[in-house]
């Protein structure tokens, strides 16, 4: 009995260190990450998408809940980068929500780009919406002009509940950026009252008794912010929420063998 | 007592992974920036830069518009003008990464003194 509370201890304690904020380490070559983000450029740039929702998969595929294929979503914006030899170059920079690795119930903004972005996939294959130009217009001057950052609530949670601002994880960030951009506006209570009235969150297919034991241990999972059945927003909720309405004009999977699935 | 502590033991082990969800930055990795390094030195092709920073821009015509500091409507005039463009934007071959953390570049700095 001692034995097993012990091991249970060791566990805990590992787990709020580490728990689901570990850093993959990159399963790939780098040649192949390099290859694949390229891929994804190319693919995004042939649709001459200005700003597109990419989503990425960080985890097994058989570590996902149901209903959950990518585990991080962001906002690719077409740019010209500034480099450090001082030279400019053309590609896609992400904005991102990232989880903090030695905090977790903690969260930034960061801009990336593809080769970041996929470092630690663990399944080369890509999430891509491409907005109607209307909404890329919406997100490009809503990013342009800095406004996103003012969405941005630093307390994460994996499952934060898109409806309320107590938490908010990458994916409710690019849901919000999104809302935000539609309705030009930057009042979070607009933008949660319309994400209430027109977005379908994922239900999160997780016992209570998992959902309590990973909030035991990490500081990013957390169900405080919800009601009754756990709903989260992911990147395919995103893509049909702008599907339903009429505002995506391309959305598909793209695998590094080339292969395109219609999402 | 004792089946509830392995029910909760087993539960701890499962949501390890079930609640994983890699939001995780990854584009800060020591290592990416060094593996990164090696890739440029090895093949013939891989030309790595990091980025200083990146603005928005518009394709029209023949032409790449900067939309910083525009409004809205510049913009949406911008993309207009865009729209009549049929050609693939341009995706540079070289690979753009993000500087890497303070940590490694006082290392790589200290091992080259």
């Amino acid at each position: 009995m001692r034995v097993i509370i012990a091991v249970l201890l060791i566990i805990l304690t590992a787990g709020a260190q580490a728990g689901s904020q570990t850093p993959s380490k990159s399963v790939f070559q780098p040649e192949q990450i390099i290859d694949f983000a390229k891929q994804v450029e190319r693919y995004a740039a042939e649709h001459q998408a200005h700003a597109f929702i990419i989503g990425r998969v960080g985890r097994q595929q058989k570590d996902l809940p149901k209903g959950i294929h990518f585990t991080h979503t962001a906002v690719a914006i077409y740019s010209a980068i500034s480099l450090d030899d001082g030279s400019t170059e053309y590609g896609y920079a992400i904005h991102n929500l990232y989880q903090r690795a030695d905090d977790p119930g903690r969260s930034d903004i960061i801009v990336d780009y593809p080769v970041d972005f996929f470092w630690g996939a663990q399944t080369l294959k890509a999430g891509i919406v491409i907005p109607t130009p209307a909404v890329q217009e919406r997100l490009i001057a809503l990013i342009s002009e800095q406004k996103h950052l003012g969405l941005h609530n630093p307390r994460y949670s994996v499952i934060a509940n898109p409806f309320n601002s107590e938490r908010q994880n990458c994916t409710e960030f690019t849901l919000d950026m999104l809302q935000a951009a539609l309705y030009q506006t930057a009042d979070k209570k607009r933008i949660k009252a319309n994400n209430v009235a027109y977005f379908k969150p994922q239900r999160v297919h997780i016992s209570p008794l998992k959902l309590a034991v990973g909030s035991m241990v990490t500081d990013g999972v957390t169900t405080s912010d919800h009601k009754g059945r756990v709903r989260t927003a992911t990147f395919t909720t995103i893509s049909h929420y702008l599907t339903q309405f009429n505002l995506s004009q391309h959305a598909v999977v793209l695998y590094a063998n080339g292969r395109t699935q219609a999402i | 007592m004792k089946k509830l502590v392995i029910a909760l033991l087993t539960s701890v082990v499962v949501s390890q992974g079930a609640m994983a969800a890699d939001s995780v930055d990854h584009s800060g990795q020591a290592s990416k920036h060094s593996v990164l390094a090696s890739v440029e030195g090895a093949a013939s092709t891989a030309s790595v830069a990091s980025a200083v920073v990146a603005a928005p821009v518009i394709v029209t015509g023949m032409s790449v518009v900067a939309v910083a500091d525009s409004t809205h409507h510049s913009v949406k005039a911008l993309h207009a003008k865009h729209q009549r463009n049929t050609k693939p934007l341009t995706i540079t071959t070289r690979v753009i990464t993000r500087d890497p953390p303070p940590s490694e570049v006082v290392v790589e700095q200290t091992v080259k003194q």
